[in-house]
């Protein structure tokens, strides 16, 4: 595990190590709400009388009365006045005793550039749920899916402005480094984000819930964000080639990986790559998705 | 009817909370890729075949276990399983556990060697007794026969002239006159098995190994294809990137313009270029490639004799008796190559 927390950010490791539910139940009370904690904001600057701000299990808050949002760093940061950048995840470590590896000012400067672009993705994944208001079609087609409201605004799916695609938020941990189109017509179905315009200069796993031991491994999106939804810990790699950057990412992942491949040729031939690549820690499940008898009648 | 389920959206979108009964079901029906890999093992009867898959499939598994308790355990429910004889598997085993120990240690010193160190150990610096050793191979006038002699050291039995064409074909892209072959012959008669050896004497650089290409993935690709050797391992399943290799093999050089969308939504036209020249080595079970292909090629075909498979099994029970190429003359082997593909196009 050292190694995975040296390779991180400062601010991914204080994601990953300081929970943010006891954070936040430090400044309001928290009550559970469907998949949330809910409680009035702890903003200094809202005052919140209906409770509105909610805590999400991937470790990031949202309040629908301010719309402030953000993860540890950013409620440590409110909550003593500081700026949401390295000073207050510095503070925040010293209080929950994180050890941050050693960070030059080179660094600490890179680590806040990718914040900043990474708050500005998530700030336009809440616009494009916030559309799917104007779009109803688009609602029917997640709907379908089987992503409810809840569901929607817990993994902020949305559409875009000319309600052509389906929007997700590329997760990776709690964080949001790009934004996946789904088109809903057309081919391709998936506009990635280019690996030049992703703040890491690569396309990681595609995380939308925590990490947990024996996490499953997906193709696709849609994919990872259905078991997520079900409460499971998974990964998904976009699409049938495992990066290098994401075998590394696969290969410290705690305990057992669970491949689900598609059940098509080309998800079958990738899934077992997958799980040789990552013998003895991955594990192939059969693609037999079907209740035996559901499609004999 | 209801609609295929086929991946876990279409299990989500179908069952809803449902779907955990299912997937509990999958993961308890889960296996690790060394029981997929014993499980599809040639039969019993073919004892030769059950050899050398052993050593291409459960092998290197095998060498992904740290335990080498493990190991042992595994090699020895392996042999139980298809009836070999746990000497020559162990035989096999202690040869790669040494080679890996070595390449271990091979690549701490580099490490400490510093960067100048390990540019230097790409690039044999004039002067140095690398550099000479390199040279005196180049110029030797029966390159390919020794070429064909370190191969058959290295554990690929007769077949000379396969030898020498498939290594011409290969270091033919960075020499800049790319030969581009097709190898032929029916499953498990050893073409990958030729390729593989052939590749090892090549500097890793200069190798894309890949089981299979989709239409566009060359276009696309983030990879540096000039002067490399593409190895697809199957046709099958790369039929989509016939036209694509057929362009790479003609034209020397690959530009495709798309629209896409940028991350803002606009679009915009992209032209994607990849530069030749690259030799895409095919393997296939069939006769022919598609017939635009096939015209582009240079066509191996692979010794399927009686008295190849002779030659095969002899090598085999020789090598039980005295054991495997030893862990330092494959060493001394392949890297002599190595040296000689990089001081430029002189290969």
């Amino acid at each position: 595990m050292v190694a995975v927390m040296s390779a991180m950010s400062p601010f991914e490791e204080l994601r990953e190590r300081v929970d943010l539910a006891e954070l936040a139940s430090r400044y309001t009370d928290l009550n559970p709400s469907g998949r949330a904690l809910v409680g009035c904001c702890p903003h200094p600057e809202h005052d919140d009388e209906h409770p509105s701000f909610h805590v999400y299990p991937e470790g990031r808050f949202f309040c629908y009365g301010c719309r402030w949002h953000g993860d540890v760093t950013d409620l440590w940061a409110a909550a003593k006045g500081l700026k949401p950048a390295i000073e207050a995840a510095l503070d925040l470590a010293r209080e929950f005793g994180v050890d941050l590896p050693t960070v030059s000012a080179e660094a600490k400067e890179r680590a806040e550039q990718r914040r900043k672009l990474e708050a500005n993705y998530l700030a336009r994944v809440q616009e494009y749920h916030a559309a799917l208001s104007q779009h109803p079609s688009v609602v029917e087609w997640w709907e379908g899916r089987g992503f409810d409201e809840g569901l929607r605004e817990k993994f902020l799916l949305g559409v875009t402005d000319d309600g052509l695609a389906a929007t997700i938020p590329f997760w990776n941990r709690g964080r949001v480094p790009g934004i996946v189109r789904r088109k809903l017509e057309g081919e391709p179905k998936y506009v990635l984000p280019k690996k030049e315009d992703l703040p890491a200069g690569y396309r990681p796993l595609f995380v939308p819930g925590r990490v947990r031991e024996g996490m499953f491994l997906v193709e696709g999106y849609v994919d990872a964000l259905a078991l997520s939804a079900l409460g499971y810990g998974v990964a998904a790699v976009g699409g049938t080639y495992l990066n290098q950057k994401q075998l590394e990412e696969l290969k410290l992942l705690p305990g057992r990986i669970y491949v689900l491949p598609d059940a098509d040729e080309e998800g079958r031939k990738a899934a077992r790559r997958w799980v040789e690549e990552l013998y003895p820690k991955a594990m192939l499940c059969p693609p037999e998705y079907e209740r035996k008898g559901t499609n004999d009648e | 009817m209801s609609k295929e389920i086929k991946d876990t959206a279409d299990l989500f979108a179908a069952e809803g909370e449902e779907a955990r009964e299912i997937l509990e079901g999958l993961k308890d029906k889960a296996q690790d890729a060394l029981s997929l890999a014993v499980y599809e093992a040639p039969p019993k009867s073919n004892t030769l075949g059950q050899y050398r898959y052993f050593k291409e499939r459960e092998l290197p598994l095998i060498m992904r276990l740290e335990d080498p308790g493990e190991r042992q355990a595994v090699l020895h429910d392996i042999a139980r399983e298809h009836n070999l004889g746990v000497k020559n598997l162990q035989s096999a085993l202690t040869a790669a556990e040494k080679q890996a120990e070595e390449a271990a240690e091979s690549r701490v010193a580099e490490e400490h060697e510093g960067e100048d160190a390990r540019d230097e150990a790409l690039v044999p610096e004039p002067g140095t007794e690398r550099h000479e050793k390199a040279l005196a191979f180049l110029r030797c006038p029966d390159i390919l026969l020794r070429v064909a002699q370190d191969m058959e050291r290295l554990g690929h039995i007769g077949e000379p002239n396969n030898k020498r064409l498939a290594f011409t074909c290969a270091v033919s892209a960075k020499a800049g006159y790319p030969i581009q072959p097709s190898t032929h012959a029916q499953s498990s008669a050893g073409k990958n098995y030729l390729w593989g050896i052939v590749l090892s004497l090549v500097p890793p650089e200069l190798v894309i190994e890949r089981s299979g290409l989709s239409a566009k993935a060359l276009f696309r690709t983030d990879m540096e294809l000039k002067g490399k050797v593409l190895y697809i391992q199957e046709v099958a399943g790369s039929e989509d990137a016939e036209f694509t290799i057929r362009i790479l093999q003609s034209d020397g050089k690959l530009v495709y313009e798309a629209t896409e969308k940028d991350a803002d939504g606009s679009m915009r036209n992209v032209v994607h270029e990849k530069e030749d020249p690259t030799v895409v080595v095919q393997t296939t079970t069939r006769i022919h490639l598609h017939h635009e292909n096939d015209t582009r090629v240079f066509p191996i075909f692979i010794d399927e004799s009686s008295a190849q498979t002779e030659r095969i099994v002899q090598s085999i029970l020789q090598e039980a008796e005295e054991g495997d190429v030893g862990v330092e003359e494959r060493a001394d082997t392949v890297p002599k190559k190595d040296r000689a593909n990089r001081p430029g196009k002189a290969a």
